[in-house]
């Protein structure tokens, strides 16, 4: 079998075609059959996910440095165990599971909110473009409020509890469906709908007192 | 009705799990929760903005991550290393001390996996 794996990676690098271009399963089972001496698959894995891990790390963590060091950790722990891996066309969920748990487990240590390091590594710098996906150039006004409602979007989240902040950023920002949270945080599904709903209306009444300019609240038969 | 009891719905009907016009009428017949969950999608939606909003990793990631595993691959072959030393004098020590037999020789290569 690992014979046969270690053909099938010098067939595909050497084919032209790119590991990144193989199924995540197919990276894992790869990964479990050749690692740790050959490291080809596991770096298309980490290709294939460091930005969604590091996007999650970050919106988690609420510093650039610490969402760097968990996402480095989540994957050592993939390097680790991926080759226990049972079900390979699990991967991407494990990996997820992984990146919630170890950020969950990071900020209960630190038991309390994250230093405002973000504000100066808030944003794009002066000079560096947003991307946006329409074509239209946004005026410099629409980046100025856009700028500043993210700064007001991040600066609510990271000021909420621990678990407020996960499932908002989970169902929310990152549209996780709820049995995945309800698996991620090992609580019920009714638990998780309840606890979302909680975390938006703590979230209402922060945002609302820290940016009170940009909350524009709608009559119910509006929504 | 508190919010406790009905927070489940309520997320549904924020998320648009639940849609149609016997929800509509039950949101009207409850005006406090409707606020509820107006404020819910507001909220969604504001959030929903962040999604959308690029975040930038980190230069050299895969770099760093990489090298990092190399050296835990190091170190944990050296302490590997060592420890199967340490335990080899230790049971020609405790040999030594209570007469035990010292132990075997390695198996010769080829004779088993």
């Amino acid at each position: 079998m690992a014979e046969f794996c270690y053909c099938v990676v010098d067939v595909v690098s050497s084919g032209g075609d790119s590991l990144e271009s193989l199924p995540p399963e197919t990276l894992a089972r790869l990964c479990r059959d050749t690692l740790p001496e050959d490291t080809r698959a596991f770096e298309a894995l980490v290709s294939l996910f460091k930005e969604r891990v590091y996007a999650t790390t970050y919106r988690l963590m609420g510093d650039r440095e610490d969402a760097e060091d968990q996402a480095q950790e989540v994957f050592i722990k993939v390097y680790r165990g991926v080759g226990d891996l049972d079900d390979s066309s699990t991967v991407a969920a494990w990996i997820y599971r992984l990146t919630v748990n170890t950020c969950f487990d990071a900020l209960r240590k630190r038991r309390r909110t994250p230093a405002r390091a973000w504000a100066a590594s808030f944003g794009p710098e002066e000079d560096e473009e947003i991307g946006y996906p329409d074509t239209k150039m946004p005026t410099p006004e629409e980046v100025a409020l856009r700028g500043e409602l993210r700064e007001c979007l991040e600066e609510t989240l990271w000021s909420m509890e621990i678990q407020d902040r996960g499932v908002l950023v989970l169902r929310d920002v990152e549209g996780r469906p709820y049995q995945e949270i309800a698996e991620a945080l090992t609580v019920s599904l009714g638990a998780v709908k309840m606890r979302i709903h909680r975390a938006r209306l703590a979230f209402q009444q922060l945002f609302g007192r820290l940016c009170p300019e940009l909350w524009r609240p709608e009559k119910a038969s509006e929504a | 009705m508190t919010t406790g009891d009905t927070g489940f719905d309520l997320t549904d009907l924020a998320d648009g799990t639940l849609t149609g016009p016997e929800w509509e009428e039950w949101l009207s017949a409850h005006p406090d929760l409707a606020v509820q969950v107006s404020m819910a999608r507001q909220v969604r939606a504001l959030l929903m903005e962040l999604r959308a909003m690029p975040v930038e990793m980190p230069a050299d990631f895969e770099a760093i991550l990489m090298e990092r595993l190399r050296r835990d691959d190091t170190f944990l072959g050296l302490l590997d290393l060592w420890l199967a030393g340490f335990g080899r004098v230790l049971l020609e020590l405790l040999g030594a001390l209570f007469g035990a037999p010292s132990p075997p020789e390695s198996a010769p290569s080829g004779t088993g996996r």
